[in-house]
């Protein structure tokens, strides 16, 4: 054989190599390998307690990336506006909306209010934290705040900053313990949007324990009254007194279902009911066609008559 | 059961009273010449009621019996003499009395053992009440009592209408106990 020929073949050797190669790696690492994947963990047939909270691969790496200068801006450089920042567009409309009206409710009654930042699960932020702080306190200058850096899917892995006006983050245990109940109560939840509804909402709750303590001591401190605006009171008790509706909607149905029957049978037995006379066993006397049983009468010309004495008398007639 | 006149008890099937003799053909001359009609449940042979009066307690006693079937209620308002008793009149005019309900044009004689009188006696200021057969052991003397005694207080003041009403009303409470009684068969 030529030597031209064996290199041609050695290279079209190694082109092959290369080829086959390359497709493997696609196989295993692209989509073609999470296919594969899935169909390899299917055909094993694990229990599904296996899984735990184990993660969602293919989230995972469709939305792992760094928190990086472009995002910093938006998740901590920026007051957002309702309270809620998911400039990643993690949650969808109808969930955000959820989200908005309790941080909306939490604002109403609280003098902390409270900011909720998305992140996709697993992703890392890429200053550090007395970075990210730095940031937090330009922002949150002068003010109360409660945020919270929420990873979708993960409550367990939610963090967050007690900002106080005057004291700068709060370091506590309480805050640690605040984060950490709430994730505890929001991981019960099955599905990462109701988890995530879950924490906010026990996060607000458990927040005004935490208030009650921080906050009266500043105010007496500084001697700062807080006036509540009179519309938001109205707004808030009309909010509260539908809710207390809606949570016992079934009681006052009931109530009322109860009273509309006692109604009507009140009406039916004094107005409607037909009263019919049974035939019964009839003895005539003293010669008398229709009745013979006549009452004891009552005497009304004397007021000094009185009606027990009345009674006295027709009871000792016969004694 | 007791004796119109001497109040005493007598027995059921007793053609006359065993104490006094009282019986109905007995008492007639005593009430003769008395209007035996009455109109839509109102008696007044004393005149003591205006025209406004009379149709105001035709209306009561026309609801109160609406509720039952087979029992017709009157009120007769009588001026008694010395030897009569409100007594003795109703037992008297609840077997003599031509019940007639209706159009005047067209009245409709009401028969039977489920008539009820209310005799007031506007001279001797008393009054009681008469039950045909049908009630026999199912109301008893304290209940009779008590539904008199609700009228007390407005005969007292001379408000006829009024107390005839409020006997009325509680008349009706007791005519439905009664008629619950005798459909369970419990006598009192």
């Amino acid at each position: 054989m030529s030597r031209p020929f064996i290199i041609v073949a050695l290279f079209m050797a190694f082109l092959q190599a290369g080829f086959s190669q390359g497709s493997r790696t696609q196989e295993l690492y692209g989509k073609k390998g999470l296919a594969i994947t899935e169909q390899i963990l299917s055909e094993l047939n694990l229990p599904e307690w296996l899984w735990g909270d184990a993660l969602d691969y293919e989230t995972l790496e469709k939305n792992y990336r760094l928190v990086d200068d472009e995002l910093l801006d938006s998740y901590f450089q920026t007051m957002p506006a309702g309270g809620l920042n998911d400039p990643q567009e993690l949650l969808d409309r109808v969930q955000r909306e959820k989200l908005e009206e309790v941080i909306a409710s939490h604002d109403m009654k609280s003098a902390m209010p409270l900011y909720v930042n998305v992140l996709a699960y697993g992703q890392k932020i890429a200053v550090n934290e007395s970075e990210v702080k730095g940031l937090l306190s330009e922002v949150f200058h002068g003010k109360n705040a409660l945020v919270v850096i929420y990873y979708l899917g993960h409550a367990r892995g939610a963090h967050g900053y007690v900002i106080l006006d005057g004291q700068g983050f709060v370091e506590d245990w309480e805050v640690d313990e605040l984060f950490l109940r709430s994730a505890q109560d929001a991981s019960l939840q099955v599905g990462k949007h109701e988890e995530i509804l879950s924490f906010v909402t026990e996060f607000s709750k458990r927040s005004f324990w935490l208030e009650q303590r921080l906050i009266t001591p500043v105010m007496a401190e500084k001697d700062v009254s807080v006036q509540e605006d009179e519309a938001s009171k109205q707004h808030g008790k009309l909010t509260e007194f539908l809710s207390l509706i809606h949570d016992h909607s079934l009681s006052l149905f009931l109530f009322l279902f109860v009273l509309l029957i006692a109604g009507w049978y009140y009406l039916w037995s004094t107005r409607w009911r037909k009263y019919v006379m049974p035939d019964v066993d009839i003895a005539m006397r003293q010669g008398a066609k229709y009745g013979a049983n006549v009452s004891d009468s009552i005497d009304f010309s004397d007021p000094k008559i009185s009606l027990s004495d009345q009674y006295e008398k027709i009871k000792n007639r016969e004694l | 059961m007791r004796c119109a006149e001497c109040l005493l008890r007598i027995h059921d099937h007793a053609e006359e009273c065993p104490h006094c003799g009282m019986s109905l053909e007995r008492l007639k001359p005593s009430y003769e010449g008395i209007r035996l009609e009455i109109n839509d449940g109102v008696h007044d042979v004393a005149g003591a009621l205006g025209k406004a009066s009379r149709k105001q307690l035709g209306a009561a006693v026309l609801e109160c019996e609406s509720q039952f079937v087979g029992v017709n209620v009157a009120i007769s308002f009588i001026a008694l003499r010395d030897e009569q008793t409100v007594e003795t009149y109703g037992f008297w005019l609840l077997n003599s009395s031509k019940f007639l309900h209706g159009r005047m044009e067209q009245p409709e004689l009401v028969d039977g053992h489920g008539r009820v009188i209310l005799s007031i006696d506007v001279e001797g200021k008393s009054a009681g009440l008469s039950y045909g057969y049908y009630f026999d052991g199912y109301v008893s003397e304290r209940e009779n009592f008590d539904v008199l005694s609700a009228g007390h207080a407005s005969l007292l003041e001379g408000d006829l209408v009024a107390g005839c009403e409020q006997i009325l009303d509680a008349l009706r409470g007791l005519l439905k106990r009664a008629v619950l009684r005798a459909r369970k068969g419990a006598r009192r």
